[in-house]
């Protein structure tokens, strides 16, 4: 194993080189530009000329953040949002594209036809967003607005995306939608309606659990075990995972008026039940500090214990594993990945972070372990989850890295040290996080392609930490594409390999893995094997 | 990786700012014996009792003036759950000084004291100096631990010893104050017991500091 372990070190290098040559060996992914217009017109509802020009004049209006509340400034957007929706079904004409779409669309369009406009304020734009609720001190989820909130920016941000997420609840009220989502373990049109951009646009708040649950094997999980939950919280508890737990009650979300102990419901005794349910269920993990805020997420959520304790072990035990486990193996490597994914993509910052000798654990070890939770705002998380629940962690590496590479001037400025780390504390404010649909676009789109043509969840579940077997097939998805799955589970082999602390298993996977590839793509091993 | 090409650049980094040392302090101790609180407290003057659980590392940077020197104290805040050493222990290299922490009112926390002080000689280097701190001293009605049985604690391990209050702003200062001074103290000694080191402050330290230092401890 020792030797293993060193070749592995040295192999590092060739890794590099075998990267490179993977991706140069075809021709880079085309740069997309900023979702809207790239997307099929069959599919599409993005801003045309006429959005922009809805744009523009929803910033010229006065802006007193009042005027928002009140309702016939909700009911000019929601008139807009549909005036759009006509404009642009002429424009849009026969292109054949996925028939179904069209047809989908054309429902949704129905739909609203059908409503009138004060109807459809009350069925989707109260349900859509509690508007009068945008601009409280607190906010939707119950968290305390800082005292430097700034209610100007958030306002002129709310007013284009407050027409998005009405438009998105209308495309998602229709039935099939939801259903076609569900259904996905049925094999059903998953491959060829766009579940996946569906759901990259943001799940609306009310479908959020029940799609949360289905994407990720939950649901499944949930029903497969009735009553399991119940049985775990009515065993006798271990006293010391009871002790640990109940030190960070009052230490979750004390912004957040749910949580606090007066509070009816006080979402802490939810809290509470699920990370004693979990601790048991996975005695290997327990608790680990900052379940706890992930777990309080998905209550807000979910609204419901079990659901809650459903997707929590979707979450640890499919989507991240190794996070939180004693050694922390997975967190550290994916630590590790990023790191190299930043050599590749933005090399300057890579370059000052060497330089200065700063670890990227310091930096984004919290991004990892609470998933983005107090790290970016509230409804940009939610729209990381929405895509890591039906996509996977890589997610959690898009979204590093769109953090990383759009602040790479400011980064770059960084002159020392604790300089550069207050500067990876900057880039997580501002406009840029704030707007979160542009966010996730740019995260999504804008870096570069990532996924697999069938990046299907199994083979990111499976692919996860890279124990999978290299196939010719994958093989071929890692030549045509570095950002793959393959070449993803690939680094993270061989880092956890080379980091320490992998098990004999992985320590000799890792070497096989390497070998297999090396071999496949036609690359000199010998130096390391 | 950490040649002298790192060297001097933390030399450069430390030129650029105004200060005569530069400290790099750790504060360590159980879960929620009152860590970050006690850093803000120094740091900001602030106390919430809000605080959410620390995950993970971080640091606050805070100038002072010491026997004429100002001495940059960059204080490290670390996650107290064992889990989280895996990740905070690669911080205890270069680490000039630590706070090892405890809550008087919590019994655990003070048993695990030792296994603490382990944790520093294994990971930091020789020459770093640390404080035992009994925190939480405003909560008299709920004391569990002794202030005599805290003292004879540090004595034993060759520790400092001060009980210590963020909430009330009891002896924050102090501690700090007194962690800097005997790092000085023993900084000065090595010095005056070998010569060739003197001339150079800000090299000095730097070179008896362990290599991959982060960049932090230009001295």
């Amino acid at each position: 194993l020792v030797g293993v372990r060193g070749a592995l070190s040295g192999a590092s290098e060739v890794l590099r080189s075998l990267l490179q040559y993977l991706s140069q060996s075809l021709s880079p992914p085309a740069p997309r530009p900023p979702a809207e217009e790239s997307r099929p017109p069959g599919g599409g509802h993005g801003h045309k000329p006429s959005a922009s020009q809805a744009q523009k004049d929803n910033v010229k209006r006065p802006t007193a953040f009042q005027l928002l509340q009140s309702k016939s400034v909700f009911l000019r957007k929601v008139t807009s949002c549909k005036t759009k929706k006509k404009k642009k079904k002429k424009t849009k004409t026969k292109t054949k594209t996925m028939s179904v779409a069209v047809k989908r669309t054309g429902h949704a369009e129905r739909i609203a036809a059908k409503l009138t406009q004060a109807e459809l304020v009350r069925k989707i734009g109260c349900k859509v967003y509690n508007v009068s609720l945008c601009f409280n001190r607190i906010d939707p989820y119950g968290f305390e607005r800082s005292e430097d909130f700034d209610y100007g920016s958030y306002e002129e941000f709310m007013s284009t995306y407050l027409q998005i997420l009405t438009r998105r609840s209308i495309k998602w009220s229709w039935p099939s939608v939801t259903a076609m989502v569900c259904n996905q373990e049925r094999c059903v049109c998953v491959c060829v309606l766009p579940v996946k951009r569906y759901v990259r646009k943001g799940i609306p708040n009310e479908h959020r659990s029940l799609i949360w649950m289905t994407a990720s094997g939950a649901q499944e999980q949930m029903e497969k075990n009735p009553g399991y939950y119940r049985k775990l919280l009515e065993a006798e508890h271990d006293a010391k995972l009871v002790d640990t737990i109940k030190t960070d009650l009052n230490r979750t979300f004390p912004d957040n008026i749910q949580f606090r102990k007066t509070a009816e419901p006080c979402l802490q005794h939810a809290l509470f039940n699920v990370l004693v349910a979990y601790g048991h269920h996975n005695k290997n993990v327990g608790y680990c500090q900052g379940m706890n805020f992930i777990t309080g997420y998905l209550i807000i959520v979910t609204k419901d214990e079990e659901k809650s304790f459903w997707l929590l072990e979707a979450l640890l035990g499919r989507i991240l594993p190794d996070y939180y486990t004693p050694a922390m193996l997975g967190l550290k490597t994916d630590q590790e990945v990023l790191g190299e994914l930043v050599r590749l993509k933005v090399p300057a910052v890579s370059q000052i972070m060497v330089q200065h000798n700063v670890m990227w654990t310091l930096v984004v070890s919290r991004w990892f372990i609470c998933l983005f939770i107090d790290i970016l705002p509230v409804e940009t998380v939610l729209r990381i989850w929405d895509c890591m629940f039906y996509e996977g962690s890589k997610i959690i590496f898009r979204v590093a890295l769109t953090l990383i590479k759009h602040n790479q001037a400011l980064i770059l400025q960084g002159k020392n040290f604790p300089d550069i780390c207050d500067k990876f504390k900057e880039i997580i404010h501002g406009a840029f996080v704030e707007d979160c649909h542009t966010f996730m676009q740019v995260s999504l789109f804008a870096s570069g392609k990532m996924a697999s043509k069938d990046g299907k969840q199994a083979d990111t579940l499976g692919l996860h930490h890279g124990l999978a077997v290299i196939t010719p097939k994958r093989l071929s998805m890692a030549k045509q594409n570095p950002w793959s799955f393959v070449a993803l589970a690939f680094w993270r082999v061989l880092l956890s390999c080379v980091c320490g602390g992998g098990s004999d298993k992985q320590g000799s996977l890792g070497a096989q893995l390497v070998m297999a590839v090396a071999q496949k793509a036609d690359c000199d091993c010998s130096p390391w094997c | 990786m950490a040649s002298a090409n790192d060297s001097r650049q933390s030399q450069k980094d430390a030129a650029d700012q105004n200060f005569d040392y530069m400290f790099k302090l750790l504060i360590i101790g159980n879960s929620s014996v009152g860590k970050t609180s006690f850093l803000f407290r120094y740091a900001d003057d602030s106390f919430t009792s809000a605080f959410v659980s620390t995950v993970g590392i971080d640091f606050k940077v805070k100038t002072v003036y010491r026997n004429d020197k100002r001495v940059k104290l960059q204080i490290w805040d670390t996650a107290g759950q064992e889990r989280y050493r895996t990740i905070t222990t690669a911080y205890y290299r270069g680490a000039m000084g630590f706070l090892l922490m405890y809550d008087i009112t919590n019994q655990d926390s003070f048993n695990a004291v030792q296994d603490w002080a382990t944790q520093i000689k294994t990971y930091s280097w020789d020459n770093a100096q640390v404080i035992l701190v009994g925190n939480k001293c405003d909560l008299e009605d709920d004391r569990i631990i002794p202030t005599e049985e805290g003292r004879r604690l540090a004595d034993e391990l060759g520790f400092q010893f001060f009980e210590a209050s963020a909430k009330d702003n009891i002896n924050v200062k102090q501690v700090f104050e007194r962690l800097v001074d005997i790092i000085c103290e023993k900084m000065n000694e090595s010095m005056d017991s070998d010569p060739n080191m003197l001339g150079n402050h800000k090299a000095t330290t730097l070179q008896e500091s362990p290599p991959s230092s982060q960049g932090g401890c230009a001295c």
